[in-house]
């Protein structure tokens, strides 16, 4: 029982921290080995595909789970011709940034509105958009697609990131208004006290109080946006109109996973964007998602 | 004499200027596809189809949009049903899909165009729907049973004739550690070709009956079937965890020789044959009939289009470009450049030994039955391979899953006509 004389000790600090860690070792270790096994089932399926796009078909058949004998670029070569990732990345930047243009700002200001300025009408309002949100794409796929045809906006980027903001605003609408309402409503009233209007309380007071959503609703609409398939599939036609997701999908499709080392390279391809942007922006979608929770 | 010269010069200029435009494309064919057109052995048909056909007419553009599968049916699926914004041709495999389309009147007649257009009578069938010509299948695939020769001779092994052979010979395979039958049953549809067999074998053309609601699913024929086929299951002639090895696992199977026979369609010829795809010597030959108490036939063989082509009612200003597109998809410069599947066209000779043996299997065919989950009406397709995956479970009573279908199929085509 030593160990509750040296926590005692205050002086003594990294003693002190020795001896909780020797307290604690077995638990420790077993956390640790918990922890790592988890942790395995999450890396692994990351690893797989670079294990199998670094091989040759008839290696992949007879040796899956073998070290790579060489490393085969050609899979990527030949999926990366296939893909055409060049027109492919720059016909999803442009779905990606308008359907976060044609979300966000709507949904900022909506939600502000809701939270802030409550009453019957506006109740009634929110719900009503919040009735977007419980309809799947699937049940419209056929009367968006007459609709497009009818308008001349099929087969166009911004008649595809149009309705894909259209089936975001709703959720991230609940989102913004239950993050303001979370907001203390004095930093309002002070600045209105100080001669703020209602444009700027919104412009310099909420929407900077609002960035933790703002970054997460910017990273998750852009990722979601990247890696839409069905809408892409429906709505586009011309081959040069076509997102990264649908031609990983088109090339994927045609090959199958007889193919596997290609189809691996492929689905690296594809999912590096996202794997990257998540990388740089994971600690914004921790930040945007737990401020929210916590406050609310 | 020097105006002349000038006016000659200038007739030329304005020639080399006005010369691309006056014979730029005008008119544009929109073709959905399946196959990506680039240098992969089972694309290259596709591939030179529209190089070909482009060189050839250079007054018709194609827009050929690669979809892959399943992206090309879910894409025709929804334009079809909304009406609009349809392609001029679509990649098809015909059948009551393709049916369903023309029942909506979205398709365009080309039988007095297409008619005459040399190819196989099944092929043209495929295309067909209530009398009409559609469109055209250059190639076809048949269900065989794909068999690893080498396997066969290191274990003094003969490919069974008969139905009754295969009991001996799977049971020697098991004994040697070799899995008789590779199937890929986790994806569903690859049990429906030995299946369809035997109930060929049992009841000739009892699937026939049963579409055109003369006799039940659960009749004879598909018990006896189901019993025969849930037999080989627990006997382990498919693997001991047949539901878990996917369509690719089976492939795999068959290419290192841990399987020795697949009974899947020919549009396998071309990888089987493929060295960097398999090691293995593989064959193929026509599925056997019973020695004594079958009905069907060595020469009943199933199958469907393997690469169709279909018009729309889009196309319907366009038909002459249409029809220049459908012929020469059909002829044998086009079709020559396929490595692997069996051409429908006369006068394309097979690239392989296995596409040549597949090749005979059609040639000798008396009578070709469609793939069920093809031609039979959608809203029961995913119901019978559902029925027949469960006859993977020892537990399934066959005959009570039957029933089951059978139940299906009454709601949804009709009851059996007394």
């Amino acid at each position: 029982m030593g160990e509750v004389n040296t926590m005692a000790v205050k002086p003594d600090r990294p003693r002190s921290i020795q001896g909780t860690r020797r307290r604690h070792r077995p638990a420790e270790i077993i956390v640790t080995v918990v922890l790592s096994i988890l942790a395995l089932f999450v890396i692994f399926p990351f690893v797989i595909p670079f294990l199998f796009a670094a091989k040759t078909q008839l290696e992949f058949a007879y040796h899956p789970w073998a070290w790579p004998k060489s490393f085969q670029v050609k899979n990527f070569i030949d999926a990366w011709k296939a893909v055409r990732i060049d027109k492919g990345l720059i016909n999803t930047l442009i779905v990606c940034i308008g359907s976060i243009v044609c979300t966000i700002p709507p949904a900022a200001l909506s939600g502000y509105v809701f939270a802030r300025y409550r009453s019957r009408f506006t109740e009634i309002l929110f719900y009503l958009i919040l009735i977007g949100y419980f309809i799947p794409v699937q049940m419209v796929l056929v009367p968006l697609y007459k609709m497009e045809v009818a308008t001349h906006i099929n087969d166009t980027l911004y008649g595809l990131f149009l309705p894909m903001a259209a089936f975001g605003i709703p959720f991230w609408t609940l989102i913004y208004r239950s993050f303001f309402k979370s907001l203390p409503n004095e930093l309002a009233e002070a600045a209105r006290i100080d001669g703020a209007g209602h444009w700027s309380v919104l412009f310099r007071i909420m929407f900077p109080l609002a960035q933790p959503a703002t970054v997460l609703a910017v990273l998750l609409v852009f990722i979601g946006a990247w890696n839409d398939y069905l809408l892409s599939l429906v709505l586009l036609t011309d081959q040069n109109n076509f997102t990264m997701q649908l031609r990983v999908a088109s090339f994927l499709n045609a090959y199958g996973t007889d193919r596997m080392p290609r189809y691996a390279a492929a689905a690296i391809i594809s999912a590096a964007p996202t794997v990257i942007l998540y990388i740089i922006g994971h600690r914004g979608i921790i930040k945007g998602t737990l401020a929210g929770a916590i406050k609310e | 004499m020097k105006k002349c010269n000038v006016f000659v010069l200038l007739f030329l200029m304005f020639g080399l200027i006005a010369a691309p435009s006056l014979f730029a494309a005008n008119v544009t064919l929109t073709i959905w596809g399946r196959d990506i057109p680039d240098d992969s052995a089972d694309h290259l048909y596709v591939r030179d189809l529209i190089a070909g056909f482009q060189a050839k007419n250079p007054d018709i553009k194609i827009n050929y949009v690669a979809l892959g599968d399943p992206g090309l049916m879910d894409k025709t699926k929804i334009t079809m049903a909304s009406g609009s914004g349809l392609p001029d041709i679509f990649q098809t495999w015909g059948g009551s899909v393709m049916g369903g389309y023309a029942d909506a009147g979205h398709l365009l007649d080309l039988t007095a165009e297409l008619k005459s257009v040399p190819g196989s009578l099944a092929a043209q069938q495929a295309m067909t729907w209530k009398g009409k010509i559609y469109g055209v299948a250059p190639f076809f695939a048949v269900a065989g049973i794909f068999v690893n020769e080498g396997i066969f001779k290191a274990n003094n092994l003969k490919v069974p004739t008969t139905i009754e052979e295969f009991d001996k010979v799977c049971d020697t395979l098991l004994a040697k550690g070799i899995q008789p039958f590779a199937c890929g049953e986790k994806d569903k549809w690859p049990a429906l070709a030995l299946y369809m067999y035997l109930v060929n074998r049992y009841g000739g053309d009892a699937s026939a009956q049963a579409a055109a609601r003369k006799i039940p699913y659960n009749s004879e024929p598909f018990v006896k079937a189901a019993q025969l086929y849930q037999s080989w299951i627990k006997k382990g002639y498919f693997g001991a965890t047949p539901l878990g090895e996917a369509y690719g696992d089976a492939q795999q199977l068959m290419a290192t020789g841990k399987a020795a026979m697949h009974v899947t369609g020919s549009w396998m010829c071309a990888q089987y044959s493929n060295p960097d795809f398999t090691d293995q010597t593989l064959g193929f030959y026509a599925f056997p009939a019973f020695k004594s108490g079958g009905v069907g036939t060595v020469y009943d063989i199933m199958g469907m289009t393997d690469i169709g082509f279909a018009a729309t009612k889009a196309a319907a200003g366009k038909k002459d470009a249409v029809v220049k597109f459908m012929k020469y998809a059909m002829s044998v410069e086009a079709c020559q450049s396929d490595p692997g599947r069996i051409c429908s066209v006369p006068g394309v000779k097979a690239k392989s030994t296995l596409t040549a043996q597949a090749s005979a299997v059609f040639a000798s065919a008396k009578t070709v039955t469609f793939w069920w989950d093809q031609d039979l009406p959608p809203s029961v397709t995913s119901p019978l391979n559902d029925t027949i995956q469960s006859f993977f479970l020892p537990e399934t009573d066959v005959k009570k899953a039957l029933t089951a279908f059978e139940t299906l199929c009454v709601e949804n085509i009709g009851p059996v006509k007394k």
